[in-house]
């Protein structure tokens, strides 16, 4: 099983979203961590078909992204999609069951056995239009996984999920990434750090890392410090080194920072997370939200 | 597996959770049954009767008893003249003949022997009137069919839309015709035909409502994300999509005018069935009965509905916008029901717009097309290029939405 993504790019009017990317995928739960507009949506389109590349292609197994055998094994949760607000979950379920092909009866067993899993069953009969956030978000992880898809593309999954939800969203995908290819966006580190096999970080259309957790922090490993110094060393501090926290503590101000060497004599080094090399890396674009 | 069933199900289902679709529907259903009745309510001056006033409806009645008196009867010079003789009783200082007495006790029966046979007699830059009429000789109302023929060749001649062969070709159709005409009370199939314009204008109204938003609803509403990411979105769901449009606008066809139709008949009564058309085009040459005429109406409005279909749905895949596809189906009805242009080339493409081919008096223009050497007439035309460009449309729509991309 093998998702082959060679050299892609889109490229809009004045703007390119997705920049010569590369990347070879077989089972396991790949998390793609970007900023808002780093690409990660129009990555995701362009493997599940929606949207054509610029350049470069898209291949599983040996089969193109536009063959209808390639969609029979996706399964995908767009980032923000439209639902019929008047037929019920259901409804929704059988109708997005007959668009991927499945039978009647293959359809109902597999709407139930979601439904069990999302907790919706419940409210299988009521329309959509009722539904919160979180209700719609869980019934679209729900459509996504009707045809039992070999390539499962989540694009901000867990947008909407209370902190309840996500734990129990979190364990459903380390099940599913057993056996199959399950590509995960988000902009939030914890989705990703405990689950994600690979972890594969973007930024401006490009990818910049991609590996496992521990091999991601080893670019930061020994560069993350931690101080309390005066406002006016801080200021200084602050010029000189990307920031991953900051927070003013009576006249001091603590901060977390990213440095190759000690930068003041009362910095201590501590471990790093996948949240400062995420920081480390978006800096820039968290001080400008 | 095929899903296309289910897939027209759920389209089906879609169309029917639109409650404005809905409402337009059943709106327009009663504007289109309600105008059927419009003739027979209320009353008229034209119908007064001596000083009692008369309603619509019993004028309608009365007309269609002094119809029926004459079901059967030939049209020849002997009843031309016997209607000319009745007409000679119209008092002649009358402000308006019709209301005079005379008129409304001797020669109103006859009024549809006159407006049967004045159009044949009228001379060029003058109209046959009521005096020409009652000072017809025996001679000119024995040859009324020679008239007939001959005034015909010399409109269609002066029109500039038919050469000399095509007027063979409609000339030639008339040896088939019954002559002398074979009279009856045809008024139900008058008063559907006639209606027949804005049947159609409303039916196609609707359709544009229906099915302008059909694929870019998908889009605006997104969920073209979902469809075309799915083993079915880019095939079998389109076919369900242009299926389900099909049999949605031909249910809707079939539901507008046979209900005009069936309406017209339950007022009027199916009398006239089988006259000849000629009752009401006396010029025509086609040997159709009123029924074919009917039949005829029905056919066109079904390739006008198909081809009104394809138009909006071939819109509707090309842009996310739900306004453009409704402005561009309205200003086509409207371009097939009005004749403004005077350029014979853009005169004979209105006939081809969807509005007007099903509109009787559109649609019964003996146009002749020439096709490969083979002349065809306006009406199978119509229908040929309704066929070949709506299948057309569908295939771009096709196309249009399968490479649809989103974002
Ligand atoms: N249809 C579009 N037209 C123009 N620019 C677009 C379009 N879609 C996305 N972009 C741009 O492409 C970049 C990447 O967007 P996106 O893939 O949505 O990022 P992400 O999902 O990582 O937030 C953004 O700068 C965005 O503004
Ligand atoms: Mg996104």
């Amino acid at each position: 099983m093998e998702l082959c993504i060679d050299r892609i790019s889109k490229q809009y009017k004045n703007k390119i979203a997705v920049d010569r990317l590369s990347l070879n995928l077989t089972s396991g739960v790949y998390g793609l961590l970007g900023a808002n507009g780093a690409g990660k949506t129009t990555l995701m389109r362009m493997i599940c078909g929606i949207s054509k590349p610029t350049s470069g292609e898209v291949k599983f197994n040996g089969m193109d992204v536009s063959e209808e055998r390639y969609r029979d094994a996706l399964g995908y949760l767009p980032q923000d999609f439209g639902y019929y607000p008047e037929f019920s979950a259901q409804d929704f379920m059988y109708y997005m069951a007959s668009l991927k092909g499945l039978t009647k009866s293959q359809a109902k067993l597999k709407t139930k056995e979601l439904f069990e899993i999302v907790s919706l069953t419940e409210v299988a009969k009521k329309k959509i239009k009722t539904f919160s956030g979180g209700m719609k978000q869980r019934l679209g992880i729900a459509q996504a996984l009707l045809n039992n898809p070999q390539i499962l593309v989540l694009d901000e999954p867990t947008a909407g999920l209370d902190p309840k939800e996500r734990v129990r969203f979190r364990n459903l995908i380390s099940e599913l990434g057993k056996d199959r290819i399950v590509l995960l966006s988000t902009h939030i580190v914890s989705d990703v750090e405990n689950i994600a096999n690979t972890i594969l970080v973007m930024k401006n259309g490009q990818l910049i890392h991609k590996g496992a957790l521990e091999e991601i922090i080893m670019i930061i490993k020994d560069k993350v410090f931690e101080c309390t110094v005066d406002d006016k060393t801080a200021e200084h501090l602050i010029a000189a080194y990307p920031v991953i926290n900051m927070r003013s503590e009576g006249e001091n101000t603590f901060l977390r920072l990213v440095s190759d060497e000690k930068p003041h004599h009362t910095a201590v080094n501590v471990s790093a997370t996948l949240e400062d090399l995420y920081l480390y890396y978006f800096s820039e674009v968290i001080e400008n939200e | 597996m095929n899903n296309l069933g289910s897939l027209v199900g759920f389209e089906f289902k879609k169309i029917l959770h639109n409650k404005s679709v809905i409402i337009s529907i059943v709106i327009a259903f009663i504007i289109t049954v309600f105008s059927c009745f419009t003739m027979i309510i209320g009353s008229n001056r034209q119908s007064n009767y001596g000083s009692d006033t008369m309603s619509n409806y019993d004028a309608m009645l009365l007309d269609k008893s002094y119809e029926k008196e004459f079901d059967g009867r030939l049209l020849d010079g002997e009843l031309i003249m016997e209607a000319s003789r009745a007409y000679q009783k119209i008092d002649e200082n009358a402000a308006k003949y019709t209301e005079s007495e005379g008129y409304q006790k001797y020669a109103r029966k006859y009024s549809g022997i006159y407006g049967l046979i004045d159009a044949a007699f009228a001379q060029p830059g003058k109209a046959f009137n009521v005096n020409d009429f009652q000072a017809i000789s025996e001679e000119t109302a024995n040859n009324y069919y020679a008239f007939r023929e001959s005034q015909y060749r010399t409109n269609l001649a002066n029109n500039g839309l038919w050469s000399s062969s095509d007027i063979e070709k409609v000339m030639e159709m008339d040896e088939h015709v019954q002559k002398p005409f074979v009279l009856s009370y045809k008024d139900g199939y008058q008063r559907f035909f006639v209606l027949s314009m804005t049947t159609i204008a409303i039916l196609l109204l609707v359709i544009s409502f229906c099915f302008s938003p059909i694929f870019s609803n998908e889009y605006t509403k997104k969920t073209d994300a979902l469809i075309l990411s799915s083993k079915n979105g880019k095939g079998t769901f389109i076919h369900a999509k242009i299926v389900t449009s099909l049999l949605f606008s031909f249910s809707l066809t079939l539901l507008f005018i046979l209900s005009a139709y069936f309406v017209c008949m339950g007022i009027y009564g199916f009398d006239g069935t089988f006259a000849q058309l000629q009752l009401l085009i006396p010029a025509i040459t086609y040997d159709f009965t009123m029924l074919d005429a009917a039949v005829l109406i029905l056919v066109t409005s079904i390739f006008a509905a198909f081809l009104h279909t394809s138009i909006c749905l071939f819109i509707s895949s090309s842009s996310k916008n739900i306004i453009i596809p409704m402005a561009v189906s309205v200003v086509l009805i409207a371009a097939g029901m009005f004749n403004g242009i005077d350029n014979n080339f853009f005169i004979k493409l209105r006939y081809f717009l969807p509005s007007a081919m099903g509109n009787f008096a559109d649609i019964t223009t003996q146009l002749v097309f020439n096709v490969f050497g083979i002349q065809i007439m306006l009406y199978q035309a119509v229908c040929i290029v309704a066929a070949v460009v709506g299948g057309l449309l569908l295939l771009l729509s096709y196309r249009n939405f399968k490479n649809h991309q989103v974002g």
